[in-house]
């Protein structure tokens, strides 16, 4: 069933600091962006907020350009953006390739990378990718900004550390050594969502980051420690097969997600040596 | 020939390419308001109360209806379906109240503000638990939940298995699947001052539509007039009567305006009238030579909460079952259940595909028990040309030995895989499938006029309904070659009503290019005769043209139009009472060879190549024929690989396209097509239906390339990842 629309409020604002005012004002309210999670939702009659901040017009958020050596991708970023990005493509490869998976051709011009962090379902297919480069959420309210790693933005199911007032400004990259790699096993080849998504980096110190088992995407700290420490993949493997907690759902089961992630550590493992 | 045989691109491409094809959701009335439904949340109830007071609040609302309001109608397939619910609920998205109001927003509003209490009870979801002694009755009129047990036997089945050098058996496993037309199901109705009612519905079968929805209104069925607009998509989905028609007439009768329902994706979803869930016991019996000796099935099929066409689908599954391959001994029990999930229904192929994944899994089994080649098996049990069959099928025109040739010759083993890994292997299926319509009615048959007007214009009135698959195409040149002329000179009405367009059964069963088309073609031909008796009557030329012709009868006293009506109904017999009879003028055959990469690790199967080889009589249309197999070929992958409505305590979990996994361009493989021409004795030019065939043999083909590849029978639908690395695995 589609919602009735007639109870839905929408907020304009101009400038990124009108933007915090009403988030601090006029809450509780939902900031949208590419609106394509909340258009999901709002079809299904299981939209809850009634109150939005229309961001998508503030262009000042939607630049990608190096910082230092990494790089700082303004959270209005579409995935199209990100895709089409020399700098994305040239120090973040891993995000270029997530950025093809997203969807059609339609999503990918309208979701933003701020939404896929927001949005915070633990199939986003970005959020490996942000999570094995050690990624930066870049908070903003009218108090100010403050970083958040990656690693202790999620606290749970679809929970994060965000402030009601807060808006994610960018997302910030530190530079990533090392040979990146992104797989995404979805129902099929093409606009699926996960049941499996890994991003990894092949380094003296292996970064490994997965989607779709657990509550919230994970790195594996064990798996990773393992490879530093010289283990061999069949070792690695039964460990990260032990270290990640999916679930049955209808995308797949436990079981098999378990597997195919011991499979995708794998290939990952021997297409990055 | 000039016409038929011809590449002639779709007539109405042009339109649907660039959006000015006109479907029910592009068409608005002046006046007109939007309805929607409430439906129940609950899978099974009584319904205490509903309290539509809120509802009349919202502003712009001009009727709320329940089952108080509403004449208290049973009709449909069995008998047992109503508009609106006002006693009982049998599952979620039973319809309980309807609102019409100026926009989608004020409606769906006020549905939101009804007040429903229902009482649960207790719900059964699976057809075995329905049919087990306590089980909650969805009917209770019916005693059971048993709808119908359909019987069929012939020959000594003991004595056939008894005698066998090789038995094999299964129990086999079949989803529900959806239609998903991109077309969500919709109607319009208005009534004129004199209570006359018109309907704007994409409907397959127009005239059984005028009949049903009389009846379940209340009203004559002279009454009644249905205007088809473009239909998008329909493959079965739009067989019957469903309650929203009863509905949005109603509101528009209450309301004095036209009312329009759309559905939403996740309300096509919810209501489509899905392919129904079927489990199959099987075991089939050779000899060491390689003959079949006996065939044996015990088979469920899911009506869902009410009876639609689903209930239909054993009558369609024995036809098969019966008559294909040279099998002595046969004994069919199928029995249908209603349980708390949706009504199912038609859907392409109709049975078949369900019948023929165990029927044809087993001939490849027993192909390999007796080291036998599956195609030299098959050739071994073929049936032939001008045969008559133990069920009483009479086959005329019979191209089976050239289709199975046909893939023998294309498929070919694939190199060693890359990895040891991967393991590839291919597959064949077979298909037999009706092919010059399927008495299921009374009455098989379908009237044609063809009108030649004074600019030479020639105009074809028929029955046939086009719901995507080229209808008006292959008719303009069926009777543009009869009358000898272009096909850029005949139009075909398709947006005539049922007062102007003669009468037809409906859309189904592969039907339409064979009954219209030979209707079409004798009132061509009579209108041809028409002109040469008017040339020699007027002393014209032999080769004066026909708009001269024309106008020669109309400008002169007691002329004659040209214009010729014929009704064509097949000679075919339904099935009597042990379902015996041949109920389709012609009959068609497919094979299906599948090459398959199996991923060991992941369970992941890639469908590398397919060949699909069919016996269609004659390509009226090769162009179009091509496009029906690979759709086919398309649907019946998903079916087989990706397609499953998950259920939740009667809930569809995945009901949108995001989890409903039909096939994407990138899961498809190349599609070999390969069409043999046998020109039937009784189709049109030679024709044979070729709609349903193409879905079914693709499924069993591919579950045969994976056993060939791994040694593992898959026998439950779809093939996901999942379900193959549990199998190679021992099913642990």
């Amino acid at each position: 069933m589609r919602s009735a629309v007639a109870g839905l409020e929408l907020l304009e604002p101009r400038s990124v600091n009108e933007a915090l005012r009403m988030m601090r004002d006029r809450g509780p309210a939902t900031p949208l962006a590419g609106a394509t999670d909340l258009y999901v939702h709002l079809n299904s009659g299981t939209l809850k907020p009634r109150r939005f901040v229309n961001r998508w017009a503030l262009d000042e958020l939607r630049r990608i350009a190096s910082k230092r050596d990494g790089l700082s991708i303004g959270a209005l970023a579409t995935f199209t953006d990100c895709l089409r990005s020399p700098l994305v493509r040239r120090r973040l490869p891993m995000l270029a390739a997530a950025a093809r998976e997203v969807g059609g051709v339609q999503i990918q011009n309208r979701g933003t990378l701020g939404g896929n962090v927001a949005n915070a379902s633990p199939a986003g297919d970005a959020l490996p990718v942000l999570a094995a480069a050690e990624a930066l959420v870049v908070l903003r309210s009218t108090e100010g900004e403050r970083r958040v790693p990656f690693s202790a933005f999620y606290t749970g199911y679809r929970s994060t550390v965000m402030r009601a007032d807060e808006l994610i400004v960018a997302l910030e990259i530190p530079p990533v050594a090392g040979k990146q790699w992104f797989r995404k096993v979805g129902t099929r080849l093409a606009q699926a969502i996960s049941k499996v998504v890994i991003a990894a980096v092949r380094d003296a110190r292996p970064r490994i980051a997965l989607g779709s088992v657990g509550p919230t995407v994970v790195r594996v700290p064990r798996t990773e420690e393992a490879l530093a420490s010289g283990a061999s993949i069949e070792q690695a493997r039964r460990i990260l097969e032990a270290e990640i907690k999916p679930i049955d759902d209808i995308r797949s089961t436990a079981a098999y997600r378990r597997r195919v992630a011991g499979n995708l550590l794998a290939c990952f493992w021997k297409e990055t040596s | 020939m000039k016409s038929v045989g011809q590449r002639v691109p779709k007539l109405d491409a042009a339109d649907k390419a660039t959006g000015k094809s006109r479907y029910v959701q592009d068409l608005r009335l002046p006046g007109m308001l939007e309805a929607k439904i409430l439906r129940s949340q609950v899978p099974h109830g009584r319904i205490v109360s509903i309290d539509v007071t809120e509802a009349w609040k919202v502003p712009g609302v001009r009727a709320v209806l329940t089952a108080k309001d509403i004449p208290a109608k049973v009709w449909g397939y069995s008998k047992d379906q109503v508009a609106l619910k006002g006693d009982r609920v049998r599952r979620i998205g039973d319809e309980l109240a309807a609102v019409a109001a100026p926009d989608i927003e004020a409606a769906t509003e006020a549905c939101e503000r009804i007040k429903v209490v229902i009482e649960p009870l207790p719900a059964v979801y699976g057809m075995e638990a329905a049919l087990a002694p306590g089980a909650p009755l969805l009917h209770a009129a019916r005693g059971s939940n048993l709808v119908q047990t359909h019987l069929y036997e012939h020959g000594r089945i003991e004595e056939a298995f008894s005698k066998a050098a090789k038995i094999v058996e299964g129990t086999f496993v079949l989803p529900a699947q959806q239609h998903g037309c991109l077309g969500p199901a919709g109607a319009i109705a208005e009534w004129d001052a004199n209570g006359r009612l018109t309907m704007h519905d994409p409907t397959q079968i127009p005239f059984l539509v005028q009949r049903d929805l009389a009846e379940a209104l209340d009203i004559s069925p002279a009454d009644l007039r249905i205007v088809q607009p473009c239909i998008g998509g329909a493959f079965g989905a739009r067989l019957d009567l469903y309650p929203h028609e009863a509905i949005v007439a109603l509101l528009a009768k209450k309301t004095g305006t036209p009312v329009r329902i759309l559905f939403s994706r996740d309300e096509d979803f919810q209501t489509d009238p899905v392919r129904p869930r079927t489990i199959v016991r099987l075991r089939t019996a050779a000899a060491a030579d390689g003959t079949l000796l006996g065939r044996d099935a015990d088979i469920l099929v899911d009506c869902g909460a009410y009876v639609s066409w689903g209930a239909m689908t054993p009558v369609v599954m024995v036809n098969t079952f019966g008559n294909f391959y040279h099998c002595p001994a046969a004994r069919y029990r199928a029995r249908t259940v209603c349980t708390n999930t949706q009504p199912t229904g038609a859907f392409r192929g109709f049975g078949n595909p369900e019948l023929l994944f165990p029927m044809e899994t087993q001939m490849d089994e027993l192909a390999r028990a007796l080291k036998m080649d599956p195609i030299d098996f098959r050739l071994k049990n073929a049936n032939r040309a001008e045969e008559t069959t133990p069920a009483g099928g009479h086959i005329t025109s019979c191209g089976f030995k050239e289709v199975l040739e046909a893939v023998r010759t294309r498929l070919k083993r694939p190199a060693a895989p890359a990895a040891p890994h991967l393991k590839r292997g291919i597959g064949v299926a077979a298909v037999f499938h009706v092919g010059g319509g399927a008495r299921i009615y009374r009455s098989d048959g379908c009237g044609a006029t063809v009108k030649v007007d004074d600019f030479g214009k020639v105009v074809v009135v028929v029955g046939a309904t086009d719901i995507g698959q080229g209808m008006e195409t292959a008719m303009a040149q069926i009777a543009a070659e009869e009358l000898g002329v272009d096909v850029s000179m005949v139009r075909v009405a398709t947006q005539a009503d049922t007062d102007i367009r003669l009468w037809d059964v409906g859309v189904h069963a592969s039907r339409t290019t064979f009954i219209a088309g030979n209707a079409v073609r004798l009132a061509a031909k009579e209108a041809r005769k028409q002109i040469e008796d008017a040339r020699a009557a007027l002393k014209l030329p032999a080769d004066a043209p026909l708009d001269k012709v024309v106008r020669a009868e109309h400008f002169r006293q007691k002329g004659r139009l040209i214009t010729a009506s014929v009704f064509y109904d097949p000679p075919t017999s339904m099935v009597d009472k042990a379902n015996h009879g041949n109920v389709s003028a012609a009959y068609t055959w497919g094979c299906h060879g599948a090459e398959v990469e199996v991923d060991t690790e992941t369970g992941q199967v890639v469908v590398k190549r397919i060949v699909a080889a069919h016996d269609i009589g004659r390509a009226i249309n090769p162009m179009h024929a091509e496009g029906q197999v690979e759709g086919g070929v398309i649907q019946g992958l998903g079916y087989a690989m990706f397609e499953e409505c998950v259920l939740k305590d009667g809930r569809m979990q995945n009901g949108y396209f995001l989890d409903y996994r039909m096939p994407g361009i990138r899961d498809i493989p190349e599609i070999e097509t390969v069409l043999v021409e046998t020109n039937d004795p009784e189709g049109p030019f030679g024709a044979k239906g070729i709609g349903e065939p193409p879905i079914v043999p693709i499924g069993p083909a591919i579950a045969n390339a994976i056993a060939d590849a791994t040694g593992v029978r898959m026998r439950e639908f779809p093939m996901t990842p999942e379900r193959v690395w549990r199998a190679l695995r021992g099913n642990r």
